[in-house]
């Protein structure tokens, strides 16, 4: 059975031990109340994604520039001509 | 008469920091104005200000409530930009900001401002555009309007509702009179709790009525979290301190770039959040957590009987009990809480006041209004 | 121990749209980096995405040709893992409801390889290692670019059916106009699932996924390689078979490992709340059906019995987009099959190579070529002159009447000036007509192209030869 460590890596964090315990404790009681869902029988009900009944909203195949690069690239923390910048990925 | 409006940090105005309340996004200056900044400019709405009501709007989510269950007590505090947290009727009574413009995906707003005198207007799902919001839970997102006077808040909402292409979640039926139909273009007019939106006439009788849905109020605070969360982790995953946003200093190598920044950057709350969500979606739990969540949701959009009433009504007055006792304080805020959350389950138009909440059918903020009208009698 | 080799493909197709599936940003191949990107599609918040409409449509084209079944109702689901090419952290994909499934392609041994499912996704970017900075350099240009994934079951036994697959998978959608299906520019990619099993035991042996084969050589070669480690660890025991995902390394002839990426394995698909469902009609389903070109084994099949061209052509023909586009306009001005088929493949293939536009993206004005057919079939203009005149065609788009006019290139056959010609050939060239008169025939050959030459080419070469031997003959 996974634990609390393996879902903080599922979502990309490396909690400080002190804040692990905290937060691990506040997980178990909330998922805790989570088992009052069991008691409720949805047999053949079919999961509600989104409470708005619309469907075929499509867009036209039309290409338009709206940004201009320095623009997508104002934000970044470090850039190189033209790219975003990051260490080494392994592959 | 021209209007000043305070935004919350994560509507995103062009050239400005949209922050969403989070040091992950501290300096991140918004490459685009949203459709709402849009057309309140649009309107002479003077922008005079941002703020921010908790990281990403989560506050209220795990809020330990009045009675320790869930977002009751609300603190729900505002600051602008570097300020200290205050309650949000100082941050409007301090500015001459008459609305702010929020994200009240949760109801924890419309909650704190009904304690602190104000009012808050949450428009059905999908007739604000969300071009230009950074989202937190994509299902539940709708920006509303915090206000001193109702009145004023009403004229706001009819300025920044309407279709936008540019969101690809929005009603698309407006009916003769240019009000917002639900999706299935049906006006529903029913007498039992109506308010006839035309005149200003009470409505004829408020007998409370035990409803369907209340089978469900128990586990209405775990169905949010549940979908929240799974929701707000998803969203965030796009913050990795590469393209944008907060990037931790001392780390080597890829992976410790993804952790440390994200680890540094984000409020515990939105962490455990990000946690919780990844249990809930995770493999061995989808089908217990996540997918039992989005079949109870249908069940209880269902049990709205919304054939036989027009608007469910939460009032401070006449609150009483199964054993017909007046409810404590705590169980009033409590109930408004639970109708406030239905409504964001729901995608429904809700309005909270001093005096209590109102939730009305898909597509019927017009009643919310009239239900006002002739309350303020 | 005879050992039977089980594979399965998911081939990734980038769709030819003008646009990127989720924003409105240039689906085009080849701009500077990050040239073709904007917030949403570089993963910055408060830009919903709204579906490619032409996306869907080319999916619905794609499983057609390949015999699926179209679903009526498909939605959008989001695939969560952490990778620098992914803008927001999670990959948008079809997991739940896919557009196509069930459908198959047949090898021309009859096998049938029958189709799990087709699915739209959307493309991550492109990541530029920096050896000598130790940075990895990123482009988003090709992020949010439309893709469908074509999963097939596992009935692949050989690496010829793999490539013979790919090759009719290739042909049925360039031909379809769904994509150009180019592998060096990565417009086609296919990952290949193989495992071993013994001969006759019922059970698949341990998978793995083999990627970053570029060409179709090499992914026969990959698929050599990487049997052959399996067979090797089941016989010999010196490797242990895990599930896993691996690289193929062309230059080095071998696969291996990729731990890093296929980490994270719970991808956590739940369902898009962003993108509303999309419901396919069986009108919309039609209007994509009838705007489908012929397919390349049906032109064959008709090429070859209706219009009794040789199977050398038809296979030519059919073989190419373009080709056949450009034997389809001809054919409706001018309905000899056969002559069309040689000035397409003689004369026509003879100018691109000199044009060198590569013979799969020619494109020539249909109605003036089959003008310029029929006035060479009409004895108006003779061969030689043709050629130039469909040079002129392919090249500047020119009418071919306006162009023998202004270069004055009609046939010249009035008997009168070609005897006049002839006279002044003989006188100028006494030698050869003698050694004509002593027996010689070589030298008439030469003699007939002085005539043409005397006529600027424009003499029609049968009268030519008939009056020149009279006159010889005095």
């Amino acid at each position: 059975m996974r634990c609390f460590k393996d879902y903080e890596n599922m979502a990309m964090l490396d909690l400080p031990d002190s804040e692990r315990v905290r937060l691990a404790a506040r997980f178990d009681e909330i998922v805790g109340g989570f088992a009052a869902l069991d008691d409720y029988d949805t047999d053949g009900v079919s999961p509600l994604v989104s409470v708005l009944d619309v469907n075929n909203v499509l867009r036209e195949d039309v290409a338009v520039k709206l940004f201009t690069r320095d623009e997508v690239l104002a934000n970044a923390p470090e850039k190189h001509d033209g790219y975003f910048q990051v260490p080494a990925t392994i592959d | 008469m021209s209007y000043n409006a305070i935004l919350d940090s994560s509507i995103m105005q062009k050239g400005v920091p949209a922050t969403a309340g989070s040091k992950m996004l501290a300096d991140f200056i918004s490459p685009i104005d949203a459709t709402v900044v849009t057309r309140l400019e649009a309107a002479g709405v003077q922008i005079v200000g941002r703020c921010d009501v908790g990281e990403f709007g989560v506050d209220g989510l795990f809020g330990s409530s009045v009675d320790g269950k869930t977002g009751g007590q609300v603190h729900c505090l505002g600051r602008t930009q570097d300020s200290v947290p205050v309650p949000l009727s100082c941050l409007l009574a301090d500015s001459e900001a008459d609305f702010i413009l929020c994200n009240d995906y949760i109801g924890a707003i419309s909650l704190a401002a009904a304690k602190q005198g104000l009012y808050y207007i949450h428009p059905t799902y999908g007739s604000v555009s969300r071009y230009g919001l950074i989202p937190a839970v994509s299902s539940m997102d709708q920006i509303g309007v915090l206000c001193k006077k109702p009145v004023v808040g009403f004229e706001v909402l009819k300025m920044i509702t309407g279709f936008d292409s540019k969101d690809g979640v929005m009603i698309q039926r407006i009916n003769d009179k240019g009000q917002m139909t639900n999706d299935k273009g049906q006006m529903t007019n029913n007498k039992e709790y109506t308010a006839d939106a035309g005149t200003d006439e009470p409505s004829p009788c408020l007998k409370p009525r035990k409803r369907d849905s209340e089978k469900y109020s128990e586990i209405l605070p775990q169905i949010m979290q549940i979908l929240c969360c799974a929701e707000i982790g998803n969203n965030i995953s796009r913050y990795d301190g590469i393209k944008f946003g907060y990037r931790a200093k001392g780390y080597n190598g890829l992976h410790e770039l993804y952790t440390k920044s994200r680890t540094e950057a984000f409020g515990e709350d939105i962490k455990l959040a990000a946690v919780i969500g990844a249990m809930v979606l995770s493999q061995e739990n989808y089908m217990r957590y996540y997918d039992k969540a989005m079949r109870l949701r249908r069940l209880i959009r269902d049990s709205l009987e919304f054939d036989k009433y027009d608007v469910i009504i939460n009032d401070k007055g006449q609150m009483t009990n199964d054993k017909g006792q007046e409810k404590s304080q705590t169980e009033k805020w409590n109930s408004f809480y639970n109708l406030l959350t239905l409504s964001r389950l729901c995608g429904l138009p809700s309005l909270a006041t001093p005096e209590g909440v109102y939730v009305a059918n898909t597509g019927r903020d017009d009643i919310l209004e009239a239900q006002l009208l002739c309350n303020m009698k | 121990m005879q050992y039977e080799v089980v594979m399965g493909l998911e081939v990734h197709v980038e769709l030819s749209t003008e646009s990127k599936l989720f924003c409105s940003c240039s689906a085009k191949f080849g701009a500077e980096p990050n040239e073709n990107v904007c917030p949403a599609c570089s993963g910055m918040p408060g830009m919903p995405a709204v579906v490619n409409k032409r996306a869907i449509e080319l999916a619905i084209a794609a499983g057609l040709v390949t015999n699926c079944e179209i679903s009526k109702v498909i939605s959008f689901d989001k695939k969560n893992y952490f990778y620098p090419d992914l803008p927001t952290g999670y990959q948008i994909t079809q997991y739940f409801a896919p557009v196509c499934t069930n459908g198959w392609v047949e090898l021309d041994n009859g096998k049938r390889i029958t189709l799990k499912q087709i699915h739209i996704e959307e493309d991550a970017g492109k990541l530029v290692h920096e050896p000598r900075t130790r940075m990895t350099l990123i482009d988003f240009n090709r992020a949010s670019v439309p893709l469908i994934e074509i999963v097939s079951n596992p009935d692949f036994n050989t690496a010829d059916e793999v490539t013979e697959y790919l090759d009719k998978l290739r042909l049925l959608l360039s031909f379809a106009g769904i994509s150009d299906c180019k592998m060096q520019e990565g417009s086609m990619r296919c990952d290949v699932n193989i495992s071993v099993r013994e001969q006759g035991c019922q059970t698949l042996g341990t998978r793995t996924e083999t990627k970053n084969m570029n060409s179709l050589k090499a992914i026969a070669r990959a698929i050599e390689y990487e049997s052959q480690r399996h067979i090797d660890a089941l016989e010999t025991g010196s490797e242990e078979l895990i599930q896993e995902t691996r690289r193929w390394d062309d230059d080095i002839g071998m696969t291996y490992s990729m731990r890093e990426k296929e980490e994270a394995a719970d991808y956590r698909y739940f369902p898009n709340p962003e993108i509303m469902p999309v419901h396919i009609s069986e009108e919309w389903i039609e209007r994509v059906r009838t705007a489908l070109p012929e397919p390349a084994h049906e032109k064959f099949a008709r090429l070859t019995t209706m219009l009794g061209l040789p199977e050398y052509d038809s296979k030519i023909i059919s073989g190419s987009q373009s080709l056949a586009h450009i034997f389809d306009g001809v054919m409706k001005h001018f309905s000899k099959a056969k002559d069309v088929s040689n000035w397409i493949l003689g004369e026509l293939l003879a100018i691109v190579k000199d044009a060198d536009t590569g013979d799969d993206n020619i494109t020539i004005d249909a109605l003036k070529f089959a003008t310029l057919i029929m006035l060479v079939d009409e004895g108006k203009i003779n061969r030689s002159v043709g050629k130039k005149v469909l040079a002129a065609v392919f090249e500047e788009n020119a009418e071919p009447n306006e162009y023998i006019e202004k270069h004055s290139l009609a046939m010249v056959s009035d008997t009168g000036l070609l005897e006049s010609a002839i006279k002044e050939v003989l006188s100028e060239n006494p030698k050869s007509v003698d050694e004509f008169k002593g027996g010689s025939q070589k030298v008439f050959g030469f003699l007939v192209g002085q005539v043409m030459k005397k006529t600027s080419g424009k003499a029609d070469p049968r009268s030519v030869n008939e009056l020149l031997g009279k006159m010889l003959e005095e």
